[in-house]
């Protein structure tokens, strides 16, 4: 019996598969790799494999994580050495620690932020301008967006207590880019597409998604007792 | 994203066959006439892809329909089809083979070319475009399709298609034209080059003949037929796709060909005679390529699982192989049996969904006719096993139109649907515990006539007719508690017929309606028949010459140039015999003659295979 804490990246073409097709492909990797995933009890039993928090199809990531349940006991650096072999091209495993089988919470339970560089790949002239508003964006005390509730009823909402951070940041090349942290998960989500929207908006600018190219790079917990935030990576202590 | 799924065209996926373009003797494009979700669920692409990239100077590629987003991308933008592998414009591949699985993906085929900025007619398409080929189930009555695809592979495609590729590099390395290369094909067994046959018609339209063009082709072209399962090639590292796609799992076929001579079944006559692969090569296979995918699920292929002469080892092995992998086994078209029950209530544990059977006919009568063995008793004992089970919604296939139905027949569908629920009260009675609510589909399809079937004489129901038989049933089965009625389109069924039995003459009519903007005429989302009954009569063709015409047998029929091994004095003797309700037992029970031995062996079924592995 083994829980494991892994990080991944998703980065090329692979980002245009879903999360569901990327849960099947780690299972069948595992599968390959000769590693044996728990499975739950019950009427339909299923692998203990999960992800923090879901990618949105399109994005790319260097800073992913998953944790799963084997029935073997082998190290975190002989899992890792094997699946490795596996994985398709633009899936990289960065590091893979064992879990506390008694740590209660799952990452997905744990994961508070998640932090973003976003590309505006469009023209110059609007990146300029959305570079110089940023600050101004941001200093601002309410963001209110428009969003469908459940109920597909248009609602307000304030964005700007789920903004831990939003900077442009500079860069050699001649796109604009911002840098973010964001709320992420059950207590409170922001997707960072939502604040691009919301800032476009505030730019006048029009929003065009292919010009954005997003990021994920790292993801974030609290831990017990600590003020500041922690990469998710700590979370096997 | 600006496309639905972008996934299905990026490629890369495991076992995706990453040669370099340059760097081989021969370019192939598998055409796959419809999306990638249904493509990459097809057996036949895993096998033919393996065949030719086995082959070292050879890379083959895959082509799909794009979906519908995608192409108006690609045509506002101008981007020809490509390829999965290397995003390579199809027109710089030096044949492009299109699998025919459904009459109505014809016109995506021509979609395909279109797109790929290649003339849709042979006639037009000069030395610089890729060589068009087409093969499959659809390829036996090749007339539809005779003007835009230059040669055809009928039968089995394992080694067709090396020595079409062998042949195809020679002749691209001595240098020679596209006619010099077909001529060349043509004397390949079972290679159909339509432009060296033109059909000639008597002075009331009726087709009465070939006129041979070219001496070196053959005055029929005899299928081929891949005689020993165990030594022909098969894909044991599939392309595992990273998207779901309809069937996502690991297949191993188990056996070709149906001894059983359902007289509506195409693929029971075309795909004759049985060829079993060995349990011991299942297995292995099965073992294999479950270790090399990951999948979690296996399944066999074959016509009628059941069928298979050592199925209750064989299933046993695989569950032992598939446990130990934590691998489901799913065991498709199973007759109904007291060892079927045994396997499936073992191999579904947990899951107790949905029950399917297919009687096909309502009444002993038209059972007969249509030669499928199975009688009510079998129906009711099997339904009874079921619900015993566990089962809770059994599923009921049948066909209507099938040639000598009356209304009769209808009510027997219905008293069929009725009894379920009878069989389902009684076993309440003995079991008090059981409970819920039982659901009993009945899904009704409408009869096809297709070539190299006996039935490829009748006629086909009228769209009318279809439509009060589904009012008629409908009407039955509503006062029938916890009973669905689902069926087909009728339009789309009545097309189906015109390009099943169609000759060279339909070739226009496929043209115009794809110039209307004809495609993927089998997704009711997409069809427009308005469209196509437009496209009919502008060329000047009537659909129901085709379709609702009963044949004379001494007529001669588009595909008679085509060998399926089966004779067409067989198939006339199996159409009277239906017209005499008579029945013909199960060839494995002694020799029926229906031709295929002038081709090959058939396996003893006398002493049965499995005493033959004994003394050997």
């Amino acid at each position: 019996m083994g829980r494991y804490l892994l990080k991944f990246t998703k980065e090329g073409n692979i980002r245009y598969i879903s999360h569901l097709d990327l849960l099947r492909v780690f299972q069948r990797a595992m599968k390959r790799a000769g590693i044996s995933l728990r499975y739950s009890q019950g009427f339909n039993p299923h692998a203990k494999i999960s992800f923090a928090h879901p990618l949105s199809l399109g994005y790319s990531s260097t800073g992913e994580y998953m944790e799963f349940e084997t029935t073997d006991g082998k190290t975190a650096e002989a899992q890792l050495y094997a699946l490795r072999e596996c994985m398709p091209e633009g899936i990289r495993l960065l590091f893979c620690s064992p879990l506390p089988e008694t740590a209660k919470t799952s990452l997905a339970a744990a994961v508070t932020h998640a932090s973003y560089v976003v590309r505006f790949r469009g023209e110059r002239s609007a990146g300029t301008v959305m570079e110089k508003k940023s600050v101004e964006y941001i200093r601002q005390e309410q963001i209110i967006c428009r969003k469908l509730n459940k109920k597909k009823k248009e609602v307000q909402t304030d964005i700007r207590p789920l903004i831990l951070s939003f900077s442009s940041v500079k860069t050699e090349g001649s796109d604009a880019v911002f840098s973010m942290t964001l709320r992420t998960g059950s207590s409170g989500n922001l997707n960072p597409e939502m604040l691009i929207r919301s800032f476009c908006g505030f730019c006048g600018v029009e929003y065009i998604r292919h010009q954005w190219d997003y990021r994920r790079t790292e993801m974030y917990f609290l831990p017990q007792r600590a003020r500041q935030i922690r990469p998710l990576e700590e979370f096997a202590g | 994203m600006q496309v639905a799924k972008p996934a299905v065209y990026m490629g890369g996926e495991l076992y995706s066959c990453e040669k370099e373009a340059g760097e081989t003797d021969l370019n192939f494009g598998f055409c796959f006439p419809d999306t990638y979700e249904i493509g990459m669920s097809y057996l036949g692409l895993q096998i033919i892809y393996h065949v030719l990239n086995e082959q070292e100077n050879v890379f083959c590629q895959r082509f799909f329909a794009p979906g519908t987003d995608m192409e108006a991308l690609m045509r506002q933008n101008g981007l020809p089809l490509f390829s999965v592998e290397k995003k390579q414009p199809a027109a710089e591949m030096d044949i492009l083979g299109f699998t025919l699985q459904y009459e109505l993906s014809f016109t995506n085929i021509l979609n395909m070319l279109n797109l790929a900025g290649i003339p849709l007619r042979s006639r037009d398409r000069g030395e610089e475009y890729p060589v068009i080929a087409a093969g499959g189930n659809c390829s036996f009555n090749p007339e539809p399709l005779a003007d835009i695809i230059d040669f055809f592979m009928i039968g089995d495609g394992e080694e067709v298609l090396v020595e079409v590729a062998e042949t195809a590099i020679r002749h691209k390395k001595e240098g020679g034209t596209k006619r010099g290369l077909l001529e060349k094909l043509a004397r390949i067994e079972g290679v159909y080059v339509p432009a060296f046959y033109r059909p000639e018609y008597g002075e009331d339209g009726m087709l009465t003949g070939y006129e041979k063009l070219y001496d070196g082709a053959p005055d029929r072209v005899v299928k081929r037929i891949v005689n020993d399962m165990d030594t022909v090639t098969y894909p044991l590292k599939p392309v595992v796709p990273f998207v779901d796609v309809v069937h996502d799992r690991s297949v191993i076929e188990l056996f070709r060909g149906c001894t059983r001579g359902c007289r509506f079944c195409q693929a029971g006559m075309i795909c004759r005679p049985v060829r079993e692969r060995s349990r011991q090569k299942v297995v292995e296979y099965a073992e294999k390529q479950l270790d090399n995918t990951g999948y979690d699920e296996m399944s066999l292929l074959s016509l009628s699982t059941s069928d298979y002469s050592e199925i209750e080892p064989l299933v046993s092995d695989l569950m032992k192989s598939c446990r130990k992998r934590e691998a489901g086994l799913s065991l498709p078209s199973l007759r109904l049996d007291s060892f079927s029950y045994e396997i499936l209530d073992e191999i579904q544990k947990y899951r107790k969904t949905g029950l399917t059977f297919a009687p096909e006919a309502g009444t002993q009568r038209l059972r007969d006719i249509i030669n499928k063995s199975i009688t009510d008793e079998h129906i009711d004992a099997a339904a009874e096993q079921a619900i015993r089970l566990g089962y809770q919604h059994i599923k009921l296939y049948f066909m209507i139109g099938l040639p000598g139905e009356t209304d009769e027949d209808l009510d027997g569908i219905a008293e069929i649907a009725e009894r379920m629920n009878r069989i389902y009260r009684r076993v309440c009675q003995d079991m008090p515990e059981r409970k819920g609510r039982f659901q009993v589909t009945v899904s009704v399809s409408n009869f096809v006539p297709k070539a190299h079937t006996p039935f490829q004489w009748a006629a086909q129901d009228t769209p009318e007719e279809f439509n009060r038989k589904h009012y008629y049933l409908k009407d039955r089965l509503k006062r029938i508690k916890g009973v669905s009625y689902q069926y087909h389109g009728t339009e789309t069924s009545s097309l189906e017929a015109v390009f099943a039995r169609g000759d060279r003459r339909v070739c226009d009519a496929l043209i115009r309606a794809f110039e209307m903007g004809c495609k993927f005429d089998g997704w009711t989302e997409h069809f427009d028949y308005g469209k196509w009954m437009r496209a009919f009569e502008e060329t000047g063709i009537r659909p129901e010459f085709y379709s609702e015409r009963l044949r004379d047998t001494e007529e001669f029929l588009p595909w008679d140039l085509i060998d399926s091994g089966v004779t067409k004095a067989y198939l006339l003797k199996e159409y009277r015999k239906a017209q005499e309700e008579a029945v013909t037992p199960d060839c494995r029970e002694g020799c029926t003659g229906c031709g295929i031995r002038r081709l090959t062996e058939c396996p003893d079924y006398r002493g049965s295979r499995k005493e033959q592995t004994e003394q050997a």
